[in-house]
């Protein structure tokens, strides 16, 4: 066990340090100055070198990759390019919201998807199992930007029932944790249903309902394990999909977070918040593969 | 008793029950505005927020503007010129401290002078400020003189442009080593408390302010750049004041109880320069035909939701020396005629085209910089492509503008690009954007406009002191310019700024930075 | 897959109706979406492209099926012509992905070694962003474009394309045929497209019908965000982003072009889902990449 976990958890360091590698490079290639962009609108020349100096722009590439592990390593990711300000600053509060919004994402669509499809299951045929069904392909067809866009017009611009953007607050967490947990929530739903049937078939259910023990204890004891587990990595790696899928859902309701951050930091070529911010997403998209790995692990040893 | 007597008998007894004009009646102000602060030292920054929040609230200046942009007497209380117009003498006010107990004298004005003229500080709002003052002389305490290499025409609406000309502790600057530690003290209305560049700016009210203590306690300003957030939170009760209300909200907000919309001229405009020099931008005739060919008014009423106002003048209204100086109405028949007279000839596809060359040009838009920016240049594109001219647009980033607007005659690549501009001196709002000495790289002049006769009128109002001499000069730059058409002249800007009923005494001044000024404001509770 | 006809005539078996019907029913409508993105742009009269502010935010019926934009440009104009513009530049983004992924996922999976480790190794670089931040990045490096999009999305294909035929390519390569073929001295080339390729089919063609739907959705998502390139061309995902501003005063214009999206998606997950059963039941659904 601590082999595997030394292992991957090097792995998954080694690939960190490819991705850091190769989003530094690709930010560099990017057509436009952004010395021009701090400096503003009416800077002399002068002003627009002395920021290149400042941040360094002019060095070598590798120059500038070395200058920017050891400061990385130290906590300095930087200062923004447009306000002036150390990018862990900026990124931080805003990252933490992603991870907010993707967290409650998951919530939602474990919630919601299991029961969902539990009850599918055990109800096979039924106008439940159809109903789902169809629900499920409903939402793992419809983007993330399609859901928000029509939850926002019926929730909250008709009915007003809920904030139509901003952040900040457990009300206007809702609707956009709502619209990007549908697609992990029906495709849990269809997981959960399609395991949990395969398992129902198998040799030994029957026999522990031959053995007269009540339905609940054979689906929740005997049947659910097993076929929780693939679905306990699905619902890791959803999480990790989420945070990519939450640049829709925060530009659509306004959520301040990373991802609507990021895009607009990308128009900016602000290049320390490009890097940073598609590191920290990737970082903790790498941290939650490697969770899923030793997760899985754990629960079934079996499988490598 | 006679009558005269009992009404003074009874405005005196009454007189302790009415409000001290200068007593707070107290309230915060909360304010969501759609760009951030990016710093606090206003002759550093030229971004709206500190101009609008910081520079005008905690700062004064020699000599300040009221809402029709008259200079009235600010830590200055008079002011006289010398004869030759190059020396600038001014009285400064006595009794009045910075916020952080240092007193204001002489010695501070000739500190920000001195500052923001530094060419190894990098202080471009500053700079704009003072432009064109040689030295700053302290002649006792509380007189100061300004030495100009010419008359300086434009020297006063500069210096009390919003944060431009603040006038800034000395102590408070000798104290920051790092800008990032400046704290912001001045002599104004409000005092610094805190700010946290994502979150909050909380300033208080200066009870010692030498003009009488604002009625706020305290504003809170919050940045909201989502112009959707904005209204909602304004709705909800969660913020008293937002700028920059979008436009096609306008209409509905200004029927919902409880939120007050305001409308006011601003001295911005936005236009589309056309490269001069860039064939077939080159012939007068191309240009005045672009100009009647679009439909400013309908663009304005569509896509603008009515806030704005159709170009009579390459400047906004607001400006003091603003004259309507004609408006290209929308008169396509006059387009097409022009272009026949030019030469230009409908071709095979449609466009039209002339000894083999083609009428095409590239419209730019940089993304998110103007209200409907996309939209208004979509729709010129299509007025243009209605008689004969195949223009099409391209959106590029900021950062693209940016570097394009920095390309010399020879080496740029503009053929039509969308821009805006806007000050509080005709000065600076005709001279920096028209002026041939002001081509890239060294001004803003993105038209390369050339007009010696212009030149030569912008060049003599620059110095000349005298206001009706120097408005009959803008009357007739303005005239010539609408004459030659170097732009597509588009719009003035209105801005739409909407408060909840509780807020009482927004006022506008129209400036470079924002609009908005709340020195004046109580919030009713 | 049973036929459609058969099932009809037993009523009751609900899910397994569903399951090969809506192959069928996906298929159909797929067609359909793919007809009017061809033929439709010759039968519909109005420009997409022509500004006409007089009608600016006509309501649906009073000018043409679906009114006019903010702009006045007509709707059902540009929702036929942002057809064509989503689904080619979708199958666009797919035959790069499957361009550059194949002939990867065949080498790195018949080399093995170092090559395959090296390869591998960059794949799950590549692989550890959600898809969308790397065809961000693309797109950020590239330039906003059309083309730069198509590539863009592209790109994050290749991995998973890679990745699906270099594991066929590990199994087959041990099979009879193949080792019998390099024992008589085949090439290497000539083994990878006439005896390992042919045996890739099968799931690629699953992964690819699947994978389309993907990159439709990214490529909208794309656009939505304002990174498709030029704003007057009609384009889904950029119609809805534009539509989000007037929500209030005209929903048309951002949930018509929603609706198209969610149903060209849907069909291509109705038929892709039925194909998947039929050819690889064993082969797990695409739960791990989501259309966003």
């Amino acid at each position: 066990m601590w082999t595997f976990l030394l292992i991957r958890t090097a792995r998954a360091a080694v690939v960190l340090l490819g991705l850091s590698i190769v989003v530094f490079m690709s930010v560099r290639l990017i057509p436009g100055d952004p010395a021009l962009v701090f400096a503003g609108d009416y800077a002399t020349p002068a002003v627009v070198a002395q920021v290149r100096e400042r941040f360094g722009l002019d060095r070598p590439w590798v120059v500038q990759y070395a200058v920017f592990v050891r400061r990385a390593l130290a906590g300095d990711l930087g200062a923004s390019v447009r306000t002036g300000q150390p990018v862990l600053t900026e990124i931080a509060p805003r990252y933490a919201r992603t991870v907010v919004l993707a967290a409650a994402a998951t919530l939602i669509s474990v919630l919601v998807g299991l029961p969902l499809g539990v009850l599918a299951a055990v109800r096979r045929g039924g106008w439940v199992d159809r109903a789902s069904i169809a629900l499920a392909l409903l939402g793992v067809s419809a983007p993330t930007f399609v859901v928000a866009v029509l939850l926002q017009y019926v929730l909250a611009v008709r009915l007003g029932w809920l904030p139509v953007t901003g952040g900040g607050s457990l009300r206007h967490l809702v609707l956009p944790a709502v619209s990007l947990g549908v697609f992990p929530i029906a495709a849990i739903a269809r997981l959960v249903r399609a395991g949990l049937l395969e398992v129902l078939g198998e040799d030994y259910i029957r026999t522990a309902r031959a053995k007269g023990l009540p339905e609940a204890v054979v689906l929740v004891r005997h049947a659910l394990r097993p076929a929780l587990i693939p679905t306990a990595t699905v619902v890791a790696v959803q999480f990790g999909t989420m945070l990519g899928a939450a640049v829709f859902a925060e530009a659509v309701f306004a959520w301040p977070g990373l991802g609507r951050y990021l895009v607009q930091a990308v128009s900016a070529r602000d290049y320390p918040v490009v890097q940073a911010a598609v590191l920290a997403v990737g970082a903790t998209y790498i941290l939650a593969n490697l969770a899923v790995d030793l997760l899985y692990r754990w629960l079934d040893p079996r499988i490598v | 008793m006679t009558r005269r007597s009992w009404l003074l008998l009874a405005m005196l007894l009454l007189a302790p029950l009415t409000p001290a004009r200068s007593a707070p009646s107290g309230g915060t102000l909360t304010w969501a505005l759609h760009v951030p602060i990016d710093r606090l030292d206003p002759p550093a920054s030229f971004s709206l927020a500190t101009g609008m929040v910081v520079g005008r609230n905690l700062f004064d200046r020699l000599v300040e503007h009221d809402e029709r942009l008259n200079i009235v007497p600010g830590l200055a209380t008079s002011w006289s010129t010398s004869r030759d117009g190059r020396t600038w003498t001014f009285r400064l006010r006595r009794g009045v401290r910075f916020h952080d107990g240092t007193p204001f004298t002489a010695d501070a004005v000739v500190f920000n002078v001195q500052r923001a003229l530094d060419p190894q500080l990098r202080l471009p709002a500053g700079a704009f400020a003072w432009a064109g003052v040689r030295a700053a002389r302290k002649v006792d305490d509380f007189t100061v003189e300004l030495v100009t290499d010419e008359p300086l025409a434009p020297l006063l609406n500069n210096i009390a442009d919003s944060g431009l000309g603040a006038i800034v502790s000395p102590r408070a600057v000798q104290a920051a080593r790092d800008p990032r530690e400046f704290v912001p003290v001045g002599t104004g209305p409000f005092k610094f408390v805190r700010w946290t560049p994502d979150g909050e700016f909380v300033m208080e009210a200066n009870r010692d302010y030498w003009g009488g203590p604002p009625r706020l306690e305290r504003v809170v300003v919050r940045i909201s750049p989502v112009p959707a957030t904005r209204v909602n939170q304004l709705e909800a009760g969660e913020i008293d004041l937002i700028t920059q209300v979008p436009l096609a909200e306008v209409g509905r907000l200004r029927g919902v109880r409880g939120v007050e919309v305001g409308i006011r001229p601003s001295t911005s405009w936005t236009y589309i320069a056309l490269n001069n020099l860039k064939p077939p931008l080159t012939d007068v005739r191309v240009r005045r035909a672009f100009n009647y060919a679009v439909n400013k008014r309908l663009i304005v009423d569509r896509i603008l939701f009515g806030v704005g106002e159709v170009a009579d003048s390459p400047i906004g209204s607001a400006y003091r020396d603003h004259h309507s100086a004609k408006v290209y109405e929308y008169e396509p028949a006059t387009a097409r005629r022009l272009f026949e007279e030019a030469g230009w000839r409908p071709g095979p596809d449609g466009f039209r085209q002339k000894d083999g060359a083609r009428l095409a040009a590239t419209l730019w838009v940089p993304v998110g910089r103007f209200a409907e920016g996309t939209a208004i240049a979509q729709a010129v594109a299509s007025f243009l492509r209605g008689v004969g001219a195949d223009v099409r647009v391209e959106e590029i980033e900021f950062a693209t503008y940016l570097a394009e607007a920095r390309r010399g005659p020879g080496e740029s690549r503009i053929e039509m690009v969308m821009a805006g501009w806007g000050t509080a001196d005709p000065d600076t709002g005709m001279r920096l954007v028209l002026h041939s000495s002001q081509w890239p790289p060294a001004g803003n002049n993105l038209a390369f406009y050339r007009n010696p006769e212009l030149d030569g009128l912008l060049d003599r109002a620059r110095t000349t002191l005298d206001p009706q001499a120097r408005r009959a000069l803008y009357q007739r730059a303005q005239t010539l310019v609408m004459n030659d058409a170097p732009w597509l002249f588009l719009h003035e800007r209105r801005e739409a700024v909407a408060w909840r009923s509780a807020v009482r005494g927004v006022r506008f001044i129209p400036s470079s930075a924002g609009l908005v000024d709340i020195r004046q404001v109580s919030v009713a509770r | 897959m049973k036929r459609c006809s058969d099932r009809l005539r037993r009523p009751g078996l609900w899910s397994t109706l569903v399951r090969d019907c809506s192959g069928l029913v996906g298929l159909l409508l797929f067609a359909a979406i793919v007809a009017v993105a061809v033929i439709g742009p010759w039968t519909v009269r109005s420009d997409p492209l022509r500004v006409n502010l007089e009608r600016a935010f006509a309501p649906p019926g009073t000018s043409g099926l679906f009114g006019a934009d903010h702009l006045g440009r007509d709707l059902t104009a540009r929702l036929i012509w942002g057809a064509r513009t989503s689904l080619l530049s979708g199958a666009g983004a797919l035959a790069i992905g499957l361009a550059a992924g194949v002939p990867i996922g065949l080498v790195a999976g018949y080399r093995r070694g170092a090559v395959d480790e090296v390869v591998m190794g960059l794949l799950e670089v590549l692989m550890a962003f959600p898809g969308i931040l790397l065809a961000i990045l693309a797109v950020a490096v590239l330039g906003a474009g059309r083309t730069t999009v198509v590539v863009a999305v592209g790109l994050v294909s290749v991995p998973l394309v890679a990745r699906v035929v270099r594991g066929t390519t590990l199994a087959l390569r041990e099979a009879e045929y193949v080792l019998a073929a390099r024992a008589l001295g085949v090439g290497e080339r000539r083994i990878l497209w006439r005896h390992i390729l042919p045996g890739c089919l099968s799931p690629l063609i699953v992964l690819s019908v699947l994978r389309l739907a993907t990159t439709i959705v990214t490529v909208s998502g794309l656009g939505f965000l304002g990174l498709g390139g030029d704003p007057a061309v009609p384009e889904w995902g950029a119609m809805l982003s534009e539509g989000l501003a007037y929500l209030r005063r005209a929903p048309h214009l951002a949930l018509l072009p929603g609706a198209a999206i969610l149903l060209t998606v849907l069909s291509v997950n109705l038929f892709g889902d039925a194909l998947n059963d039929a050819l690889n039941p064993r082969l797990r659904s695409r739960t791990g990449g989501p259309p966003w």
